[in-house]
């Protein structure tokens, strides 16, 4: 493999895994300061509902009149926060960014299966974000009709400004991310399959390449269905057709001449994308925790294998519950009993997975550095999170929760909690080798109990918020009665969300500071055994100098006999003794 | 490939390339994987709409789809006996059965876009009824993975008209596509099969 010369191929259109991963994770940080600065002007709008803001009318004239937010652009800021974090913020930092970039290293290779199917993948992606935010700047507005796109809303363009255009919009750059999502996940089970070092056995993986595996198939399994809805989605809204638009539907007064179709077929099509996109994000965070951890522990992980087939199980289940989601769709007792049942079926290969991320940290020495306390912080919220998970995941008490902000908070410290935490983990330790340099370790420690501390005190008081009943993706709770009671509450979050949106300045200061700046990085600065980390940082073109050969398993710290206290997955058995 | 006296051209050994090969092959079985989830998720809004409506509505459709079918099943087989040609190096029979095969390939698609004019003439189009908006939007997905399919099988063509049978770079060159394209169009016939079963008998 000859190394590309110019800038342009080195730098812009590179075929090499480790460049396109650092492309889609800036990518994602950029689209993450989109979707945070939205999601600051919706806790401006919850917390002080009644205020003006003349310098955010002259900044969006048309959200802002007479310094008002209007309630269209609160429903497309909601819209857009939910996608733009969920689809172009977590799916491109944690699953296609540090995929493509661990993946192949990991597991002792020069590069992905496809390379140039990997390139066309990130420019397919970034053109889909490009779209996606241009949403913004279309007639209406960006989309309005919520991240899970229902019909109606989504289906008749003059149902709200937001379902007009912005929606179409929505949908192609959805169907752009779709193309680029799943190139990325062939790539990453091709390379797995075919790529891997010799002795790198399957049950020789490190888990994080084990998840984002798992995460990969599933992937491939679950988004081409959303392609057909959204496929049928577009006929209804420029076709005349009526997959989605129920009979005898007026808007505006006006009833809708087309009609018959069923809005709830939409809500079974996107679930079944919906719920398993969740498992796609989460899964590579836990797989990461378990790389992570031991170079703070230096103790090996508790319960590998155990492990790899509760990420399997937990996948495999988790791409047939869709339909805790409907509970209150009107869906027959039944099935909600077999979603409910099958929902909290997930809680054991979880719990496992908890308990050996506890078993992990049993009777260990913590020398702790700002990627390993990320990791404790997401251990915690997985934990947390997972018990409100439980609620939600019985219909009994989800048809009381449904809908509420216990749902926004519960889903903030998984899908916006365990991911962003295990992201922000990942930068932290893999950082130095991408850059070759460190980032600051004050700063990220500060960083680190700011997010914890915003985190829970965000949205677990939102948990608190929606047992008293509070609706989310309501404009305004001032004009309810019964819920005059959370205008503090809501105060306090939107007071702390500030705060959590500062701290995450501190976060991306240090990350572009420190890849200019940083102390210099040596080849293995955490002193970590998995593959990566035997060449230099940055790894060069093709990774390795010769194809590496794997005699143990990734997790051999402070083994018998050996100089230091762990042992590389390329250290033969001769010097240090092989255990797995 | 069954030349075993070269292990080496173009500068890839033998192992590698059929490590290649096998890479292709997976990227394509991948593939066809996500091709049956799309349709899978059609399929379950087909049964879906069609169960909890009361505005489906069978539109007719034209009796010849049944010689396009056997048009589209016959192109299969043809490229299956092309294709074992090409691997016995074979190399003049494999042409003229790739020659045949993209001949009812191409005859196939015309008689999908013959089916929709016969429909319009009718007055048949996307929203006259649901069972209607399933087969346009249908036969189109298909279509689109057909134009696809018929885009590897013509570099195979091509490369099929100028392979050198001694030349074993030049036969691996046209085996490739041929391989490749043979499990899209297998996969795709047999796709086709199954849809219209089910836009007919169980409409």
């Amino acid at each position: 493999m000859s190394e590309p010369q110019s800038f342009i191929r080195k730098c812009v259109f590179s075929l090499d895994h480790k460049v396109i991963g650092i492309q889609y994770i800036v990518t994602g940080f950029v689209m993450a300061i989109v979707g945070g600065l939205l999601s600051l002007l919706i806790r401006l709008q919850l917390g002080w509902p009644t205020t003006l803001w003349p310098i955010l009318e002259t900044l969006m004239p048309n959200a802002y009149q007479s310094g008002v937010m209007s309630p269209e652009f609160y429903l497309a800021a909601v819209t857009m926060h939910g996608t733009i974090m969920a689809f172009f913020f977590v799916s491109y930092v944690l699953v296609s960014g540090f995929g493509n970039y661990l993946v192949p290293l990991q597991v002792g290779a020069k590069d992905m299966a496809f390379p140039l199917l990997n390139m066309l993948s990130y420019w397919i992606g970034l053109l889909s974000a490009i779209v996606m935010i241009l949403a913004f700047f279309v007639e209406g507005g960006a989309a309005a009709a919520g991240w899970t796109a229902y019909p109606p809303l989504s289906a008749i363009a003059t149902a709200v400004p937001g379902s007009g255009l912005g929606q179409t919009v929505w949908l192609l750059s959805m169907a752009l991310f779709i193309v680029s999502f799943t190139m990325t996940g062939m790539n990453v089970v091709a390379t797995v399959f075919s790529m891997r070092a010799k002795g790198m056995s399957m049950m020789r993986m490190p888990l994080t390449v084990w998840s984002y595996f798992i995460s990969a198939v599933m992937d491939l399994l679950a988004f081409p269905p959303l392609t057909a809805a959204a496929i049928m989605l577009l006929f209804d809204r420029h076709g005349g057709t009526a997959f989605f638009l129920p009979a005898g539907l007026s808007v505006g007064g006006q009833l809708i001449d087309v009609g018959g179709g069923s809005p709830l077929l939409w809500q079974h099509l996107f679930w079944f994308l919906g719920h398993p996109e969740v498992y796609v994000l989460i899964l590579p965070a836990l797989g990461i925790t378990f790389d992570i951890l031991p170079a703070f522990t230096r103790k090996p992980i508790f319960g590998y294998r155990i492990s790899v087939w509760s990420l399997i199980i937990a996948g495999f289940l988790g791409l047939i519950v869709w339909g805790h989601h409907m509970f209150v769709s009107g869906m027959s007792p039944f099935t909600g009993e077999y979603f409910s049942l099958a929902t909290l079926l997930i809680t054991i290969p979880m719990a496992i997975v908890g308990v050996c991320m506890l078993g992990s940290l049993w009777g260990a020495q913590l020398k702790m550095a700002t990627p390993g306390l990320f990791i404790l912080g997401l251990i915690s919220l997985f934990g947390t999170g997972g018990f409100g998970g439980l609620f939600l995941g019985n219909a009994t008490a989800d048809i009381q929760l449904h809908d509420t902000y216990f749902v926004v908070g519960h889903f903030h410290l998984m899908i916006g909690g365990v991911t962003v935490f295990g992201l922000f983990a990942a930068v932290y330790f893999w950082f130095p080798k991408m850059f070759g340099r460190m980032m600051n370790e004050p700063l990220g420690r500060v960083h680190f109990w700011a997010s914890t501390i915003g985190y829970y005190l965000v949205f677990l008081t939102q948990h608190f918020v929606g047992l008293r009943g509070a609706p989310r993706r309501y404009y305004s709770f001032a004009s309810y009665e019964y819920l005059e009671g959370i205008a503090t509450s809501n105060m306090f979050i939107s007071t702390v969300a500030f705060i959590l949106g500062a701290a995450q300045l501190l976060f991306l200061f240090n990350f572009a500071w420190s890849a200019f700046k940083g102390k210099r990085a040596e080849a293995n600065p955490w002193r970590a055994t998995t593959l990566e980390w035997t060449v230099p940082s940055p790894p060069p073109h093709g990774n390795f100098a010769e194809e590496p050969v794997v005699h143990r398993w990734p997790y051999e710290y402070s083994p018998d006999g050996a100089d230091e206290d762990f042992a590389g997955q390329e250290v033969d058995g001769s010097t240090v003794p092989v255990t797995a | 490939m069954t030349d075993t006296t070269i292990d080496q051209f173009e500068g890839v050994s033998r192992a590698d390339r059929q490590h290649r090969d096998y890479q292709l092959h997976l990227g394509m079985g991948m593939f066809l994987g996500t091709v049956t989830m799309l349709f899978g998720a059609f399929s379950s809004a087909y049964i879906v709409r069609g169960a909890t409506s009361q505005d489906w509505q069978v539109v007719p459709l034209p009796s010849f789809l049944w010689w396009n079918t056997l048009a589209i099943i016959v192109s299969s087989v043809a490229l299956e006996v092309a294709r074992r040609a090409g691997g016995q190096d074979n190399w003049r029979r494999a042409g003229m059965w790739m020659g045949a095969t993209l001949v009812l390939a191409m005859l196939f698609l015309g008689g999908q876009f013959a089916a929709w004019q016969w429909l319009w003439a009718a007055g048949i189009g996307v929203p006259t009824s649901p069972h209607a908006s399933f087969f346009f939007i249908l036969t189109g997905v298909h279509g689109l993975h057909l134009v696809a399919g018929l885009v590897v099988l013509s570099v195979a063509g091509l490369r099929l008209l100028s392979v050198d049978a001694n030349d074993p770079a030049s036969a691996h060159r046209a085996y490739l596509p041929m391989s490749l394209g043979a499990m899209l169009w297998h996969f795709l016939a047999a796709l086709w099969v199954y849809l219209i079963i089910m836009l007919t008998l169980f409409a």
